[in-house]
């Protein structure tokens, strides 16, 4: 096992330097000029070409391309290009609300959608399968940035349960902050959990040692619980890990709905300001997530089911 | 006994008030704070906390974007005066004037290093074009500082030492001690220090105690960094931020005012200057019958309509309000931007398109911008001309522009509210785009169609008030007959603030990032 995980561990250095790589050529072919993004419509070109000797970008590419690697390797991302701040404190600020979501919105799917998910398996064309099937209907419908907006007018606006602005201080408060941001993230996973959870369930109860189980008068309970839905959670989890890092993308919009600070706000303002350095430090960020969220999806699948090996 | 209790309790309650903070938040609706040092802040997120945090010698009265010399107000000057030439102007300064965490007194030295830091090209800031026609600066004690010119110009100050535009006086001490650390830890002399930045969220400052006007009647100043029009409005009717930057959607500040009855609508006035430039090298917009064309089927109304008092027509290439500006009753008889569709179809076909004709625009996803193309593009229609709209981000629209790139241009700018700063940025030759210069110039008025050059130049030498106005009008009428551009309505500088919580203290008829909240108040917790 720990093999396996340093196995896979290692080869996370050619993702990566394959993502360092696309991220940093994607960047120098869009359109737009992080100097006059950084000194605005006054700029003079000498003001422009003295910001872009300071920045290095005056250099052959090859060489800012080198560079940017050995900067990388050593986890050092240096300083953003538009305001000068460094990027390691950017991004630690950033990071800790960006996880905190998305973990809360995973949560809030696994919490609803998979037992509602066995239930309307279990009670498939019945009152609970339609609810069920009308709660993945709505999840998937909305919009995140739409549904965002409702629950801020609903729980903050009128009721006002929830904050409106930022993500807190301190435990309780950034708790609080979690909750409405999280519920938007959340309610989508929920619905495609609980599809996937049904309709691998489903999938499921036809096999033959189900029907063996039954035969041999096993509880029905006992049937479902322990023979058939741990063999439905592996296409799940699965599913579910794709799913994460999905929910990690979605964190974007809902942080700008939310003006919450994270890794997606911190993203959507480098690219407006082509602000290269940050943008690529976020972005090795995000790929060195779904690395780590797929290793931890293939660990669990072998927990699940110890018939999968791991080699 | 009774009476002693209930004292006590009011007194406590009294005291209670009287030591908690009062918190005024601004919600602006730029990404993020790009520079808080005068050389490099750009936009309204940089502009608004950069304009608490420093003084200028001289600005316009608070609320005001007056720029004539007689109506400035002091602020680190407390008397000036010009030399009848036009060559030079001398600055008094007050006696005492503090620099925030203890940085000293602000004395001719820091001005001297600030205007010296800002013409120095190694510096590397946008505005340091504004500082070019400065050849020396005297400092003959510590209060006194005589700037010296190359040229007669008697509006110099209103581009280098105005807020907005890079004249914000900078501590030297400060400068070069923190070097590079300075734009982020900023140290000025305004009513509101530098406290603390929180990446991507916001600027915290406090009130400054030793501010030469006294200290503010608001603790503590919140700058928030709220992009999303939709977060941010929620946020203002609810009541988390006290004032905000609006939006410029038709029917936005109406549905505003419904939800929330106690906001003051802050009209910043003259607003800016919004022009659809035709470029001039790209056919069929070389021939003036089909610039004529476009022109006369363009009916500012159509603005008036949609927003209501909030935008007003523009005749000339500035808005109404603007030094030097030309109204309606300036324009000749015969005069080719007026609204005429008939006589714009008739164009069309005596430039050989009697069936219309399509052109390809690329536009910036900004919605003041695309709201303007919007417009334009359903007024041309009925006339036959087809707007084949591509939205781009604004960077790209940016780069793109100034590569020559694009058929028409809808461009937005904030200049001082002169005249002759549009002139010089959109219509001078030198600013076409692609020459080294600030490559404003759209159209390529100045090397096609005419070029008014020298009469501008005239125009921005001239001493006489009177003779300067004439030859600025004159320059434009000569400039737009060729229809190099079509000047559109011009929208005030659209902020609001809750008028139960907080009061400016004194009416805003300017944009919010040109005065201070030294006299600001907070009127509820």
């Amino acid at each position: 096992m720990i093999g396996y995980i340093l196995r896979r561990l290692l080869e996370v250095i050619p993702t990566v330097l394959l993502v360092l790589t696309l991220v940093f050529f994607a960047l120098r072919i869009m359109p737009g000029d992080p100097a006059i993004a950084a000194l605005g419509e006054f700029a003079t070109p000498d003001a422009i070409a003295r910001f872009r000797e300071k920045l290095g970008l005056n250099q052959p590419l090859y060489m800012q391309y080198f560079g940017f690697i050995a900067q990388s390797l050593t986890a050092d991302f240096g300083t953003s290009m538009n305001n000068g701040a460094p990027i390691g404190d950017l991004l630690g600020q950033a990071l800790p609300y960006t996880i905190s979501l998305a973990l809360a919105a995973t949560s809030i799917g696994i919490v609803i959608g998979l037992p509602l998910g066995a239930m309307t398996a279990v009670h498939r064309d019945g009152k609970l399968d339609a609810f069920g099937r009308l709660f993945a209907l709505i999840g998937f419908s909305l919009p995140d940035f739409y549904f965002g907006i409702l629950l801020l007018l609903v729980f903050s606006l009128h009721l006002d349960w929830f904050p409106m602005l930022g993500g807190g201080k301190g435990f309780f408060d950034q708790l609080h902050h979690l909750v409405l941001p999280a519920i938007t993230l959340g309610l989508v996973m929920a619905a495609f959990t609980m599809r996937l959870t049904r309709s691998s369930l489903l999938e499921v109860l036809k096999r033959d040692y189900v029907r063996t189980a039954r035969g041999k008068g096993v509880a029905e309970r006992w049937v479902i619980f322990k023979h058939a839905l741990r063999n439905a959670l592996i296409p799940v989890t699965t599913g579910m890990g794709i799913y994460l890092l999905t929910t990690l993308s979605g964190t974007i919009t809902v942080e700008l709905v939310f003006s919450r600070p994270g890794l997606g706000t911190l993203l959507i303002g480098g690219v407006s300001a082509r602000d290269y350095t940050l943008v690529q430090a976020g972005l090795v960020v995000f790929a060195f997530f779904v690395v780590v969220v797929n290793l931890l999806t293939d660990l669990l699948c072998a927990a699940i089911d110890p018939r999968i090996t791991l080699r | 006994m009774k009476l002693f209790i209930h004292t006590c309790v009011a007194a406590l309650l009294l005291s209670t008030a009287a030591m908690a903070e009062s918190v005024v938040r601004v919600g602006v609706s730029q990404r993020d704070i790009g520079s808080m040092d005068p050389a490099f802040g750009i936009g309204n997120g940089d502009e608004f906390p950069m304009r608490q945090i420093y003084s200028v010698l001289v600005g316009p009265k608070n609320g005001t974007s007056d720029l004539t010399f007689a109506n400035l107000q002091g602020e680190l000057a407390e008397k000036w005066e010009m030399a009848p030439d036009a060559r030079s102007v001398t600055f008094y300064l007050r006696k005492g004037v503090q620099w925030h965490r203890g940085y000293g007194e602000v004395t001719s030295d820091d001005v001297a290093f600030t205007i010296a830091r800002m013409r120095d090209p190694k510096t590397g800031t946008a505005y340091s074009s504004n500082f070019q026609e400065i050849v020396s600066v005297e400092t003959p004690d510590r209060y006194t500082v005589k700037i010296n010119l190359s040229k007669p110009n008697p509006f110099f100050y209103a581009f280098a030492l105005m807020p907005r535009f890079g004249g914000y006086i900078q501590p030297r001490k400060a400068v070069e001690e923190l070097g590079e650390k300075f734009r982020q830890n900023p140290v000025g002399s305004g009513p509101f220090a530098f406290s603390a930045y929180e990446s991507k969220q916001k600027v915290i400052l406090k009130a400054f105690e030793q501010y030469w006007e006294g200290k503010p009647r608001i603790d503590q100043l919140e700058v928030l960094f709220l992009p999303e029009t939709a977060a941010r409005t929620l946020a203002f009717v609810k009541g988390d931020v006290d004032m905000i930057e609006g939006a410029t959607v038709p029917g936005w500040q109406a549905s505003l005012k419904k939800q929330k009855p106690t906001t003051v609508f802050d009209a910043g006035r003259p607003g800016g200057t919004w022009a659809l430039h035709f470029n001039m090298t790209r056919k069929p917009l070389d021939d003036i019958r089909v610039r004529e064309a476009i022109a006369r089927a363009i009916d500012q109304n159509a603005w008036v309509a949609a927003f209501g008092d909030f935008v007003t027509p523009t005749y000339g290439v500035s808005p109404v309000g603007y030094y030097g500006a030309l109204d309606k009753a300036d324009l000749p008889a015969d005069w080719p931007l007026l609204y005429d569709p008939a006589k714009s179809k008739k164009l069309l076909a005596e430039a050989g398109f009697p069936n219309g004709l399509t052109i390809e625009v690329f536009i910036t996803e900004r919605e003041e911008y695309k709201t303007n193309l919007l417009i334009i593009q359903e007024q041309l229609r009925k006339v036959g001309i087809q707007i084949n709209m591509r939205v781009v981000d604004h960077t790209s629209y940016h780069n793109d522009i100034r590569r020559d790139l694009n058929t028409m241009v809808v461009y937005g700018s904030g200049q001082p509210p002169l005249t002759q700063a549009v002139l010089n940025a959109f219509y001078k030759s030198s600013a076409i785009v692609g020459k080294p210069t600030r490559n404003m110039n759209f159209s390529h008025y100045g090397d096609l169609a005419g070029n008014s050059d020298s009469l501008l130049e005239q125009a921005n030498q001239e001493i006489d008030d009177t003779k300067r106005i004439a030859l600025l009008k004159q320059v434009q009428i000569e400039i737009l007959r060729q229809i190099p551009a079509y000047p559109l309505p011009s929208a005030a500088g659209s902020w609001m603030h809750d008028g139960k919580t907080l009061e400016i203290g004194f009416p805003v008829k300017a944009y919010m990032g040109t005065f201070t909240l030294a006299k600001a108040s907070r009127l509820a917790p």
